[in-house]
């Protein structure tokens, strides 16, 4: 996969050479002699004019600077900076300060040198960093840093005053927890990264900054810990990363689309969450978290099926209820997929397989039902599809009103009209509660769709047919990869070490270990058994 | 692991115990104590028994082969060991073997299927069903089978356990008593047919070449056979104290006939045997997967090509045709005693002679050396 996007994108490479070449003969030249700054003042503060003249939220000031009636100028983007620290130690050091400066070295340093007298002596900002042409200058101009543009220096002065309206720690809406921390990740991406390392307090913790976008050059943090991901996993997924050559990149889950192994799998490859501990529990298993700017959700990889079906909960309470939890969550993803094909795979083929008496109430009770199970079952379950979407996208209150009309109006009128028995009705409603079970909502949203190919194979082949739609969904978990770790890892192949902790969850004493599918380089979680060490 | 995923078409240990014994645990599996049945007068308990043993001498004399010659199949070994033209010979005899065996897996099979769980089904379509799924694994080769064996091989283990237990109702200790009554002779005569029962650890002669740690072959070979021998006695014992010798004659399938003889009282469920039939699906699937994919690599390997994925579908409509040959259910009988003496040779016959190959091989290289 990684080998053909790299092909691809090397071949598009050279055909943009090929294109640049045949139009650089004429403007390349002209272009980088124009791009790079020179020593005049007002060449310079025209060139971002030229560019972002047209756009009123970006602001241009030019003032002159008491030492040596220096011209000065300055460009943010309004609504991105802090204005009161350009106000503060900007613009009113530079006008008002400087004068107690001594004569002498104003003289000595004179015209060329003013400006960086001006930078070491007056300007009071903390982040300050040099560009020497437009091209290095625009990208934090756009991002909120401010740049300043001082006559007689041939550099732009870029500072950090980054700053934007966050929506601030909130409780995390898709994934609550009863015991647990309760903030979650924001839209902003410093504020994310900087929730991951108030954790981690390890200068072993790597966050490492890419750039994703041709045109809205949006910032992915790849987040991870040094001596314990392997580097050729991070590598792998770096390289994935940069081949993706796209104009804009919204959302964390159009880069998971762009670099998982296979686009084609109803399954999930990596792990999304808005919760800073769960990124932070993956990476200290050795997995890299991909944060994105502009989006509440990390994306974790690589990932395992039965990631999909812990949540931090587990750890937080004891393991009994841990491992009840999970295999409360085994048989919910069951029923979530196999129910309604269960339902009519034993009523329209294999009657028997129920007791006697219960047989013949689901035969009484299909027996005003005009349709076969399968056409019954698939209009309850498109039926509860439908509701489930409507609420989802309504507001809360309506949302719930749809719930209780849908779900008890219409499902108790459709049995009363005879268009579906009441056993139906139980098993849609047991179906769509067992998939809202599963802790993540994107492996949920795959158990939904793979039950409506399954129903079709019970149509036509009973029991046989879901045993086929089970061995098939088999091996093509056996058959998946994430970022080169097995996808359906610790049962097949078997990690004896990793089922502690994936069909149960052994107590914190065995889980000495971090997850082998992984592979860490550091294996070890921890070494000693702390109450027998006091 | 990221290792596994460089070298990817290599299995560890626990792999191929998991291949053998959910190759052995099969078709077989349903059928076996009638087979039995037919060969003794009393109880045939020790019967399994003593082939069991048997079979567990064989599987350690064709690790110790494997062992002898480690990354290698019997296709390699045997064309050094007896020359070109028998080494041919014998991967022709294997590639038949392995033919047939997929077929009348895939037969009985459907068969099977048809008799309890879809009357109205024609055959073929059960059969082109699995055909189709077990091509979708095979193409990707033998780490992946082996990983649906790892994935497999519990849930039929623990629903066979359970179905053992759960009969343990209407287990009659007296069916016993008659055990010791058996003549040395009738073991004789009954062993051949009990033997070949257990087929299914001829994947030995062929997958240690895939493995991680080829020193581990004879370990895991005795692991993975044990589990399916230890099985095999299980099932025999609680169908003969559940049934009579008699039943057991006539019971076409008496291990899902055990699951039908199940009751609960205040039942949540009747007719276990549908939920067996299911569940056999699973073991039946490693089994014919396996095959399926032995006799795509030893057909390759008869030609002298080094991929065998094209052979995968190559060998849909040859399985599919052979496996429609038998016209009813006497005749697919007929087939699988066939499928046994090729069996033999290929389990027994084979191995001996390449190991006496090797012995002789060993004596003149020492004699040479000592002149």
């Amino acid at each position: 996969m990684i080998k053909i996007i790299k092909k691809d994108k090397s071949k598009r490479d050279e055909l943009k050479n090929q294109e640049e070449k045949k139009q650089g003969q004429k403007q390349a030249p002209e272009e980088t002699v124009s791009s790079k700054f020179s020593r005049n003042f007002d060449e310079n503060f025209d060139k971002f004019k030229e560019y972002l003249h047209e756009s009123d939220d970006v602001i241009f000031r030019q003032f002159t600077s008491i030492v040596g009636n220096t011209k000065c100028g300055v460009i943010f983007v309004d609504g991105l900076v802090n204005k009161d620290l350009i106000q503060m130690h900007i613009i009113r050091p530079l006008m008002e300060f400087g004068e107690e400066l001594k004569k002498d070295e104003q003289q000595e340093r004179k015209k060329e040198n003013a400006a960086l007298l001006l930078m070491e002596k007056v300007v009071t900002a903390a982040e300050i960093e040099e560009a020497e042409n437009l091209d290095k200058a625009m990208l934090p101009l756009l991002s909120g840093d401010t740049i300043l543009i001082i006559d007689g220096y041939d550099k732009a002065i870029v500072i950090g005053t980054r700053k934007w309206e966050n929506r601030g720690v909130q409780e995390p809406a898709s994934e609550t927890v009863v015991r647990g921390p309760r903030e979650g990740f924001a839209e902003s991406l410093r504020f994310n990264t900087a929730l991951i390392r108030r954790r981690v307090r390890d200068p072993n913790l790597v966050q490492k900054t890419l750039t994703v976008g041709r045109r809205s050059k949006t910032s992915v943090v790849l987040s991870y810990i040094k001596g314990i991901a392997r580097p050729d996993l991070v590598e792998t997924i770096e390289k994935r990363i940069k081949a993706i050559d796209i104009d804009d990149i919204f959302e964390g889950g159009e880069i998971e689309q762009l670099i998982e192994d296979n686009g084609l799998s109803p399954f999930p490859q990596m792990q999304n969450t808005e919760r800073p501990d769960k990124v932070v529990a993956g990476i200290m298993e050795g997995r890299v978290a991909i944060i994105i700017d502009g989006s509440p959700f990390v994306l974790i990889a690589p990932a395992n099926l039965y990631q999909f079906f812990q949540s931090p909960e587990d750890y937080y309470e004891r393991w009994i209820i841990g491992t009840i939890l999970r295999f409360l969550r085994w048989i919910g993803s069951v029923l979530a997929t196999f129910g309604p094909s269960l339902y009519i795979a034993i009523v329209s083929f294999h009657p028997g397989m129920l007791p006697t008496t219960l047989a013949l109430s689901v035969a009484a009770s299909r027996e005003g039902v005009p349709f076969p199970a399968f056409v019954e079952a698939l209009l309850m379950e498109v039926t509860i599809e439908l509701l489930r979407e409507a609420g989802a996208r309504l507001p809360k209150p309506i949302g719930q009103t749809i719930g209780i009309v849908g779900g008890i109006i219409v499902g108790d009128a459709a049995v009363r009209a005879g268009i579906t028995s009441p056993f139906m009705v139980i098993i849609v409603s047991i179906t769509a509660i067992s998939s809202f079970i599963i802790p993540s909502y994107n492996a949920a949203i795959a158990f939904r769709i793979i039950r409506f190919p399954i129903m079709v194979l019970a149509a036509t082949f009973g029991m046989y047919g879901i045993m086929l739609a089970f061995i098939m969904i088999n091996i093509h978990l056996v058959l998946l990869k994430s970022f080169g770790a097995d996808y359906a890892s610790p049962v097949a192949p078997i990690l004896i070490n990793d089922l502690k902790d994936t069909i149960i969850r052994a107590p914190l004493k065995f889980l000495k270990r971090r997850p082998e599918f992984v592979d860490p380089i550091d294996i070890d979680r921890y070494r000693q058994d702390p109450i027998k060490e006091v | 692991m990221m290792e596994r995923g460089k070298d990817r078409d290599r299995i560890s240990g626990i792999q191929v115990v998991a291949i053998i014994s959910s190759t052995i645990i099969g078709a077989g599996i349903m059928s076996f104590p009638n087979n039995v049945a037919h060969k003794v007068t009393v109880d045939g308990t020790i019967v399994v028994v003593l082939s069991g043993l048997l079979v567990l001498a064989i599987t350690f004399m064709i690790a110790y082969l494997a062992k002898k010659f480690p990354q290698s199949t019997i296709f390699d070994y045997s064309s050094s060991l007896v020359g070109r033209f028998l080494g041919k010979g014998i991967t022709g005899i294997m590639l038949i073997y392995f033919l047939l065996v997929s077929a009348s897996v895939v037969r009985i099979f459907a068969n099977v299927i048809k008799l309890f769980l879809l009357e109205k089904t024609p055959i073929e379509i059960i059969i082109l069903s699995f055909l189709i799924l077990s091509t979708y694994l095979v193409k990707n080769g033998i780490n992946p089978i082996a990983r649906i064996c790892e994935a497999f091989f519990p849930i039929i283990i623990i629903s066979l356990s359970i179905l053992l237990i759960l009969s343990l109702q209407n287990f009659n200790i007296k069916e016993f008593y008659s055990m010791w009554q058996i003549d040395v002779f009738e073991i004789i005569k009954a062993i051949p047919t009990t033997l070949l029962s257990y087929l299914g650890f001829e994947v030995l002669l062929i997958i240690p070449a895939f493995m991680m740690e080829p020193d581990k072959v004879i370990k895991c070979g005795i692991i993975g056979t044990g589990v399916a021998v230890i099985v095999y006695i299980a099932t025999e014992v609680m169908t003969m104290g559940v049934f009579t010798l008699e039943d057991l004659r006539y019971l076409l399938y008496p291990t899902l006939e055990l699951a039908k003889s199940i009751s609960f009282p205040g039942a949540f469920a009747e007719r276990f045997d549908i939920f067996y039939a299911v569940f056999w699906v699973l073991a039946v699937f490693t089994t014919f997967a396996v095959y399926h994919y032995l006799s795509a690599y030893s057909l390759t390997r008869l030609i002298g090509l080094k991929n065998y994925r094209p052979f995968c579908y190559l060998l849909m409509p040859i399985i599919y045709f052979i496996s429609l040959l038998p016209k009813n259910i006497s005749y697919v009988q007929q087939i699988s005693k066939l499928v046994s003496y090729f069996g033999a040779i290929v389990v027994i016959v084979i191995p001996l002679f390449l190991l006496s190959a090797a012995a002789i091989r060993k004596r003149r290289v020492k004699l040479h050396e000592d002149t």
